[in-house]
């Protein structure tokens, strides 16, 4: 007769299967799970809070900084969140403040002339991954593009054509209404869209790609 | 997001750009991925922390030091000087790089710590460069004067072509026609410390002098009240000569002696201004090096920026010229590589149709996997179609669509393999 094992390692809970509101709990309780809830809720959301902060920003260093600080708001607040299964909600509307802070200070240094250039993406002689050179010319200018429109017109544009928030959550992540949010999403569309066509490296972009236009 | 009143195509061409801005910026690059892995232990260290703080009852001790912390940054602040601003007397915008000053109306730069720039008419500035010391004032072409306000900390700094003027507290008349090459600067008060070319290590100008440097004619005069006027670096030249009639030291470079720019300096700009699309700014000083010297001695980056400022422009001669000069130069580049593209391409928009299916088909061959490959197999197929006829395009078309199912050609290409009904010819 085979003796039982007294002891049998089992693998630890798959925090993956978790709601984000049990996260919240688990994060908000004292107990050994603090930890792992924090970690789960990063690995959850910081691909995400990377992306907005690198559309709105460029990938400059302070990327990771910035992700590192929305993180340490988001569990000092995470405490009083009344509805925690809105937990993506208010990462976004987390990082969407501590982009606004972040963008008021390089406006200072700007005028301070310590950081000229706010919006400064990978040099353009780089070599390039695929699309080449006009393809990359292209998309430096369409960052500069949206470098031009204001700090909440920026993060409504990224959260609502690039994240695709609808415009309730977009609105609500960028502390706008509803109305406000769709008025100046069409000034920003209007905005970018009459700089694209104006701006001579994009058109020439697009002549060259397009095969109708060649015809 | 179709906005009804810009047009189709407008609207289009936005969402196209929002698609290649999302699909390039989907990942970070390597530095900020590199970064984000330490964020998530650093998070939880600091959330860590906070609670045994919170515990032990060390959060008075960090309040007050930050209490603290904070009480100094704002004294600081208050001693501190505030950042130099400004007012354009034309009320140009904020934003504006360049202040160009129209004939005849001279514009003034007024300073917020009592300095002021009068631009002359016909005259081109740079947007200032303010710092709590002073600023920075870059004079494209034309001239300038300015009354620099005097203070123990003053730094002010002007540019123009090659030459910088270091200040401290003067008034100056500023000059530079990059046409000629010809530079001055007249002093009314104080001292400036010039540097730029022939002047080694800087020439101090003072109160009445003038100095003037001709870069073409390789000469360096300065003419002053006082005929030993001082000068800290001049090069030391063989035999001055005197202008007897004006009083004024002039000195004579022989010109086996000149050092002219170095051809590694020519355009390291370029390519930082074609990319904020500054290309007329390139051709112009493109114009200045001259195309012989451009074609035969500047850098990579430099030629590559030119090539592409006169292909935007529609200067395909000399976009022709530079990519020719460039696979002449640096065969084994990246550039180069392109450049056998971009031939194929001004061929084929000067409608030399046999020429651009020539270097289409060299590209191909070489770099089969390029960046340009598909649009290169794409423009030949239809070019061989416009030649050959259909039936001869087929075998390229079919090339196409198997590699580039939806490459940009491949709607046109499309209807080449399809069109079965009509005969080749």
């Amino acid at each position: 007769m085979n003796a039982r094992p007294l002891l049998k390692l089992v693998p630890s809970a798959p925090w993956n299967n978790e709601t984000d509101a049990t996260l919240v709990a688990l994060f908000n309780g004292a107990g050994l799970s603090r930890g792992d809830a924090a970690r789960e809720i990063m690995r959850r959301y910081s691909p995400m809070v990377r992306r907005i902060l690198r559309r709105s920003l460029g990938p400059a260093d302070e990327v990771a900084d910035l992700t590192q600080e929305v993180f340490l708001c988001l569990f000092d607040r995470v405490a009083g969140l009344r509805k925690p299964e809105q937990l993506k909600s208010f990462v976004i509307s987390v990082a969407i403040n501590v982009l606004r802070a972040q963008l008021k200070r390089q406006s200072v240094r700007r005028r301070a002339a310590l950081d000229p250039s706010v919006y400064d993406w990978n040099d353009p002689m780089e070599p390039e991954i695929d699309g080449g050179r006009d393809a990359r010319l292209a998309f430096h200018r369409f960052s500069e593009i949206l470098g031009t429109l204001t700090v909440t017109d920026r993060a409504l544009f990224v959260l609502r054509f690039m994240e695709e928030l609808t415009l309730v959550e977009a609105a609500q992540a960028a502390g706008v209404s509803l109305a406000t949010a769709k008025r100046r999403l069409g000034r920003a569309w209007e905005a970018v869209t009459a700089q694209v066509e104006r701006d001579p490296v994009i058109s020439e972009y697009f002549t060259n790609a397009s095969a109708q236009g060649r015809q | 997001m179709k906005n009804t009143k810009l047009t189709a195509d407008a609207n289009a061409r936005t969402e196209a750009m929002v698609h290649l801005f999302v699909k390039r910026t989907a990942s970070g690059p390597q530095p900020e991925a590199h970064a984000a892995q330490g964020v998530e232990e650093n998070v939880l260290r600091i959330i860590g922390e906070k609670a045994t703080n919170r515990r032990t009852g060390a959060r008075p001790i960090v309040l007050l030091s930050t209490a603290v912390a904070l009480a100094a940054g704002i004294a600081l602040w208050f001693f501190l000087p505030q950042p130099i601003t400004f007012v354009v007397s034309s009320g140009t915008p904020d934003n504006a790089a360049f202040l160009s000053v129209p004939s005849p109306k001279a514009q003034a730069f007024v300073f917020s710590e009592g300095s002021v720039v009068v631009v002359e008419p016909s005259s081109v500035v740079r947007r200032p460069l303010t710092t709590r010391r002073g600023a920075s004032v870059v004079l494209d072409h034309g001239r300038l004067f300015a009354q620099v306000a005097h203070n123990s900390r003053t730094h002010w700094e002007f540019e123009t072509g090659p030459f910088t003027v270091d200040v401290t507290g003067t008034a100056f008349g500023l000059e530079w026609t990059p046409k000629d090459g010809k530079f001055a600067i007249e002093l009314r008060e104080g001292s400036v410390l010039v540097k730029g070319p022939f002047l080694n290590k800087g020439v101090r100008v003072e109160k009445g002098n003038r100095l003037e440097v001709s870069l073409n004619d390789h000469q360096v005069n300065l003419a002053s009240p006082r005929a030993e006027a001082e000068n800290v670096g001049l090069t030391k030249l063989p035999e001055p000569a005197l202008a007897p009639e004006s009083g004024d030291t002039t000195f004579e470079r022989p010109v086996k002696r000149a050092t002219p720019p170095s051809p590694r300096t020519i355009g390291a700009r370029w390519p930082v201004a074609v990319a904020n699309g500054h290309f007329d700014d390139v051709l112009r000083e493109a114009q200045q090096v001259g195309r012989q010297k451009l074609f035969s001695t500047a850098p990579l980056g430099a030629l590559r920026a030119f090539a592409d400022a006169a292909r935007y422009r529609r200067d395909l001669p000399a976009a022709k010229a530079a990519f020719e000069a460039i696979r002449r130069r640096f065969g084994h580049s990246g550039d180069a590589q392109d450049g056998t593209f971009f031939l194929g391409w001004i061929a084929d928009e000067q409608s030399q149709t046999s020429a651009a299916m020539h270097w289409f088909s060299q590209y191909l061959k070489a770099y089969p996997q390029g960046a340009y490959a598909e649009r290169a197999l794409g423009r030949q197929a239809i070019l061989t179609a416009s030649i050959k006829g259909r039936g001869a395009a087929r075998p390229l078309a079919s090339e196409y669509l198997q590699r580039f199912a939806n490459g940009a050609y491949a709607p046109a290409i499309r209807q080449l393999v399809d069109a079965r009904s009509v005969s080749a010819p």
